[in-house]
Order: C-alpha cells, then structure tokens, then sequence
C-alpha cells in the first residue's frame, strides 16, 4: 500500500522523511488490569501522543514517573468507566483513522503532520477527541502536579510557616 | 495487684478516652486503656506525613475499586489517598442502614482525633438552655458555668488559636494568637456588622499552636508551619490529636496500660455488688476473650460504638442493656445537618491576593432563635465562610502553547467565596440505634443498625441558610450566587451524637449531671453518645471537656471511697 492510500483521514501529506519511531524499546507492555492489553507499540503510540500535547521536560519539570505510565495508570486505577472506554475505543479509532488497515504508524508521520492531525482532532466531537482530551487532562495532572510547577508556579511550599492575608498582587 | 485489675478502665483512646486516662493515671490511679485498632505511635506511625504532592502515585485521588469498595468511607472528604488507612474501610466493620447513614470511623489508638478538622468552639449558655426553652429532647442537668472552666482547663493543655470575639453566642477561651485574616474575610465580617446588629463574621478558632508555651514544649509539641495536611499526623505535633499529647503524657506517669487490639465487648456488671466489675475483651487477632476488672469504667468508644458495647452489655438485672430500664437507651441520636452550601465570586480588592497557608477559615455563629424563637423552625445554624483569590489557569490548546498557557498563573483578580450550613438537629426518639437480633461481627459481636433521619426542621433549616446566606452574600456584593443541597447523609457530618443523654430524671435520661449511669453510678459515659442535644459548634471540645470534669468527679468519689 502506498503512503497516500493508507493515510485516509489526516487530510494532508508531507513529502518529507519520516521520523524515527517514537521508541523501538523491546521491554515488554506494562500490564493495566483495568483494560485489554494494550500491546508497547501502542503503549509507545500513546506516550507519544501525550508529549504532543504537552511534552515532558524533564530538566525543567521533572517528575518521578514517565508521562505515559502515569496517564495510562491514572486511568487504569482510578479512571471511570467512561473514560476507560474512552481510552480502549478512542486508541483503536486513532490508530484506523490513520490507517485503516494500520499499516503505516503515527509514528511514521512528520511532526508537522502528527501536530495537524492531534490538533485537528481535539477540536471534533468524536471518539478520537474524546480519547486525545482524556490523555491531555491526565498530562496536564502530571505537569501540573510536577514539583517545579507547584513550587515556582502556584507557590506551594510543604511549611510555608506563615499566611499572609494582604498582599499586594 | 492482679494484672488484669487496675483502678480504672477506659475504652476507646481517641480524645475523650484520652482526657480520661490522662486525668487519672496523672494522679496514681493505674489505668488501663483499651483500643480496639492498632497502636499508631506519635511521629513514628504517620507513615505519609513527609511525602510532597507529586510523590503519591495517584495525586492524592483514591482509585475507582477504593470508591467503590468503601461507599460510606469515601464520602468523607478526608478519605483520600494520603490519609485512607486511618479510616475505617467499608467492609471491614459494617454495619446495618435502616435507612442511609454515612458512620464515618477511625479504629486506632487516637481514633478520629488523627483526621479531624480541629475547629474547635466552646458552647455557650443558649445551648445548654435550648432543650428547656424550646421543649425538645429533656433538660440539661448541667449548664455553660459548670463546664467553663474545664472548658479553659481543656484549651490550655490543646492549643486553641483563636480571637476574642465578646459575643454571649460563642464565649472566648483561653486562646492562642489567630491567623491573619485575608481582606475578603475582613470585608464580608465589616459588611454583615454594617447591615446586620446580631450577625457576626469571626476567626474560626481551631486546634493548632501559634505560639509556644512551656505545657506545649513539655509535650513536645512545635509550632504549626501551616502545611494543612495535618489528616497525615503532624510530624511537629502542631495540631492537637490524642497521639501526640493525652495518650503520651499518661504514660510518661507510668500509671497507664495502653492495651491496642482490644476490642470491648460488654461492661461486665455484678448483681450482687450492684456495680460494673469491669469489662469483657476480645483480642482482635487472635479473637480469644478476656476479662478485666476495675472500680471504675469510662466507656468513650465514640457516640454509637459507646451506644453499641453498653446495648451488648446485658445481665439478668439488665437485659436491655447496662442502666436501660427505661428502654431509653440508643435513642434519641442527633447530628449536624451539613447538607446546605453557598459559592459565589467577589470582584473587590483586585490588587490583593494572599501567600502562605492557614489550617483554618471563619465562622458564623448561630443567630437564628437565639434570644427568641423567630423562625417557623427550631434552633439555628452556624456557618463557615472561606474567601480564597483565584488562581484560574488556562488549558486551552497543545503543545508549546498549552504548556505557554499553563505557565501564566497570576491572578486573575477574582476571590472565590463560599459558606457551608451546620444545623442543630432535633434529638428525637425514632432517630436511633439497636442491635442486629442474628449478624454478628468478626468478633462475635452483634452489628449495630442505624435509624436515622433527617425531618421537617432540618428541611426549613436549610431553605433559611439559603434565603439568609443568599441575602448576606447580595448585600456584600457577591456575584454568581450559587446555593446547593449536597444531599449529604446523615452522619457524613461526622459528629453524631446521643443515646446515653445525660439529664435530671433516671425516668428520661441515662446518665446523670457526672456522666454517671443512673442505674450504675461506677460506668461514665463521656463521649458524643452523653449528649441531650447538639447545639451548633463543633463537638469535640465539649466532648474533652465533659471528660475531664467527670473524671476528676471520680477520681475525687474514689479518693472519698465512694466509688
Ligand atoms: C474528617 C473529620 C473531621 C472532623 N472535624 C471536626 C472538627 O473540626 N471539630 C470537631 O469538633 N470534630 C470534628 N470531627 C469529629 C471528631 O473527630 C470527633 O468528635 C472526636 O474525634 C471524637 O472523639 P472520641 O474520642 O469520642 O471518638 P474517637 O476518636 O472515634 O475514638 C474512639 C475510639 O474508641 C475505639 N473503639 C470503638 N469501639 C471500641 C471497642 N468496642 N473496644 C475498644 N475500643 C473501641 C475506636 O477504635 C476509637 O479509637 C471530625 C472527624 C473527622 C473524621
Ligand atoms: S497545618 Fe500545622 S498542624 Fe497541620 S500538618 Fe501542618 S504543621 Fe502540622
């Protein structure tokens, strides 16, 4: 199958060279109890996805655990039923909306093409969106419960020893 | 002395268990304390208290199976993923619902006193009065100037922060420096003083310490920095529970046998002596029985667990239950309605916006039918009122800019109000507690069935809050006004109380003005489960201060051979 056939519905080609899959790990797929197996490649597909939406900084944000293990296990554990069909229907429309019979990767598309295609889905009212909104709620969490942004963004202190109720903005 | 006799016996070492063993071991009685949760050491047994937001694997959320596995537990706002394992799970210890009622419990050496929120506000002459006045429930045997000074006693061995405020609804106490108000709660107090002569907007007093004292170095105790996570245990001791005060201290007199996986089964009553001889306990791993023996017993296992071991307390004098001739017993359980809230925005004072933290917010004390009835419901309310700025952040978009978005975090100028409702509720016969005639626990103890309800009082309540609040907030030129009846059920308010109410008659009440069973004048009952009525502030300091009174009446009965 050629590139154009296989990529239906992103709407849009680029005659650049392909990126590099996003991780050619062989350790094997964390196991989610709450939701069929979701194979690396697709656990790859999914970390990907996360770090187009907002992507991990670990120099300036670190955090204790990689974005998609903590996304995948948010949902996993504490997720409603609705947002682990969320998850299980919306990776599967994903992944056909790029290639129906999936034999080209998201991986294997351009940044740009991947950015435009995320992008655009956010902003339909379908299962993708649903889907991608759902990793994007659980991304912002993991940013937003970083260190760094609690401590230089929302002023968190553990003691701060002190409350001061007129300061000047 | 044998080693299964002491002086005394106290059951359940959450706070009011824990004023009394204090009491008595300080002045040589040797005490045995019983409880029926694990032990859960001062510093050493606090296992989240130094972890930081992003070191939970969940933020702080429980999981989906957690909810859905502890219904009642997790109703309760503090069931979270830093400070689950101090509450009771779900099935674990059930329960029987003749209709729904959230019994929300900490099974551990220091009980609920761990978790609590630690607003803390005396009574005032109004409540005590309140059934007399107003005809419900039976008359007080005792008044606001019998428990003041313990009351003080209490304050200065706790830690109270608070303001003197001068208002006859909530008297002062001996109190330790407030917080610094924020300018919202500055302005809404200044806005309902302006348009209202017996409404007032004060400090919510609460249970931490702003300042040092020689008593609070000698238990250890450094001040509070703040950290508002105090549910974890306190690494400082800068909010009081039981773990890092009471229960040390008494044993530091070497006087006190702390004795955790106890669970009370029954007071063990002795027809011939006509007293209480001590009480029967299983120990709740190896499930095996024991009794011990003691001249006096304090049952404080917490209002319904108390209602429960003295229902199981049954002898051929007693079949219904130890002191229940009057069949009274388990009856007559009230709460707190906190079913009502209210939000709203405030768009003043832009330029300001609070640093830091403070474990407490303000208080509105009761001011409906306090000098007469004006209302077509029964007694009064009392409020919180939080004012916070608001920090919105953006989510709009992905990639750089989500995270450009994400990164603007000033204030946006808006302070986000709220107010939530706490009610008296109207003690009533059909408001109570029984045991299961067939299921047992995993102790062989019978489980407790729970009937209890909201009724028409609490209804009006709740519609004159919203009127009231709705009014207030419009007159402060709040915006958005929003009210909402959370549908809260009973219990998930967390301070039940009653069933072994104190009062003059032996015919109408159970306990007398010392806490001591009328039929069985050597068993005290000083917890939530004594009280006649539950007037509108927070319980606990009540609770703690009716425990030491009583107390120190026995420890002075003993000490004249009485008891
Ligand atoms: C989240 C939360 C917030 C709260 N906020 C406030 C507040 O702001 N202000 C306020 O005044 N109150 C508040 N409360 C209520 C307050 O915690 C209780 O009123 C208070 O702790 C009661 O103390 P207690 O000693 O009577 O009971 P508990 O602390 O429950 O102690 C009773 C002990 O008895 C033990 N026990 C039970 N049965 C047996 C048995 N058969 N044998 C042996 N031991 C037994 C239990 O394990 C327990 O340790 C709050 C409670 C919670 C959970
Ligand atoms: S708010 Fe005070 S008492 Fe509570 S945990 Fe923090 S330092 Fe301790």
């Amino acid at each position: 199958m050629n590139r154009r056939s296989a990529i239906r519905n992103v709407g849009f080609l680029s005659g650049g060279i392909f990126l590099l899959p996003y991780a050619c790990e062989t350790t094997p797929e964390l196991i989610y109890s709450n939701f069929p197996l979701i194979k690396r490649k697709e656990q790859n597909v999914i970390g990907q996805i996360c770090n187009l939406i907002l992507a991990e900084d670990p120099v300036n944000f670190p955090t204790p655990e990689k974005r998609v293990d903590f996304v995948l296990t948010m949902i996993n554990d504490c997720g409603s039923p609705r947002e682990i069909s969320f998850l299980t229907n919306g990776l599967n429309s994903f992944l056909t909306s790029i290639s129906p019979q999936q034999k080209i990767d998201f991986s294997d598309l351009l940044i740009e093409e991947q950015n435009k295609f995320i992008g655009d889905q956010l902003e339909e009212k379908s299962l993708i969106s649903d889907f991608l909104n759902l990793l994007k709620r659980y991304s912002i969490l993991h940013f937003k419960t970083s260190e760094n942004y609690l401590t230089q963004y929302l002023k968190f202190e553990f003691m701060p020893g002190r409350y001061l109720g007129r300061v000047a903005v | 002395m044998k080693s299964n006799t002491f002086d005394t016996i106290v059951v359940g070492a959450g706070m009011s268990g824990g004023w009394a063993a204090k009491e008595f071991s300080e002045q040589g009685f040797k005490t045995l304390l019983l409880e029926r949760g694990p032990n859960v050491e001062h510093l050493k047994d606090y296992p989240t208290t130094n972890m930081q937001p992003w070191e939970f694997k969940h933020r702080g959320r429980l999981t989906s199976q957690e909810i859905s596995e502890n219904p009642v537990a997790s109703s309760c706002y503090a069931f979270r993923e830093d400070a689950k394992h101090f509450f009771v799970k779900d099935k674990e210890h059930p329960y029987g619902q003749v209709k729904p009622f959230d019994w929300i419990r900490g099974y551990q050496v220091g009980g609920k006193s761990i978790m609590w929120a630690r607003q803390v506000q005396r009574w005032s002459p109004f409540d005590f009065e309140g059934p007399k006045r107003d005809g419900y429930a039976v008359d007080w045997p005792i008044r606001y100037d019998d428990l003041a000074d313990w009351y003080t006693y209490v304050e200065r061995f706790v830690g109270v922060s608070g303001n003197k405020d001068n208002l006859d609804t909530l008297p002062d106490g001996d109190f330790l420096k407030p917080w610094e108000s924020n300018i919202v709660e500055d302005y809404f107090s200044q806005q309902v003083k302006k348009h209202y002569k017996d409404r007032h907007v004060i400090y919510g007093r609460c249970a931490h310490l702003t300042e040092s004292k020689p008593i609070f170095i000698e238990q250890g105790r450094g001040l509070c920095m703040s950290r508002r996570i105090c549910q974890r245990g306190c690494p400082l001791g800068g909010y009081f529970n039981a773990n890092s005060t009471l229960i040390p201290w008494a044993l530091k007199t070497g006087n006190l046998t702390l004795k955790p996986n106890s669970v009370v089964h029954s007071v063990l009553y002795d027809e011939s002596q006509q007293k209480a001889i001590g009480v029967r306990v299983i120990d709740s791993e190896t499930k095996t029985s024991e009794d011990y023996f003691a001249k006096v017993v304090f049952v404080t296992a917490a209002t319904l667990n108390t209602n429960l071991i003295l229902l199981n307390s049954t002898s051929r004098r007693f079949p219904n239950g130890l002191g229940n001739d009057n069949g009274l017993l388990g009856k007559y359980i009230a709460f707190h309605n906190y079913r009502a809230t209210i939000d709203a925005d405030y768009d003043g004072f832009p330029e300001y916006t609070t640093e830091g933290a403070k474990p407490t917010s303000h208080y509105v004390p009761r001011f409906r039918n306090v000098y007469k009835q004006e209302t077509d419901f029964l007694r009064g309310y009392a409020a919180g009122f939080g004012a916070r700025p608001f920090r919105e952040t953006n989510a709009d978009g992905f990639g750089e800019q989500l995270k450009s978005n994400l990164l603007q975090t000033k204030e946006n100028g808006l302070w986000k109000v709220n107010s939530h409702m706490m009610g008296e509720t109207i003690p009533k016969e059909s408001n109570q507690v029984s045991l299961d005639k067939e299921k047992k626990d995993s102790w062989g103890i019978p489980l407790l069935n729970i009937d209890v309800d909201y009724d028409e009082n609490d209804e009006k309540m709740i519609q004159d809050f919203f009127e009231q609040f709705t009014e207030m907030f419009t007159k402060a030129g709040f915006k958005n006004i929003k009210t909402n009846d959370n549908q809260r059920r009973p219990g998930n308010d967390i301070h039940e109380m009653g069933g072994v109410r104190m009062g003059k008659d032996p015919k109408t009440s159970l306990l007398n003005k010392w806490n001591q069973l009328h039929l069985c004048k050597n068993v005290f009952v000083t917890d939530g489960a004594c009280m006649t009525s539950t007037s509108t502030q927070n319980p606990s300091l009540t609770f703690m201060a009716i425990s030491a009174r009583a107390a120190n009446y026995a420890i002075d009965q003993m000490k004249k051979g009485m008891l």
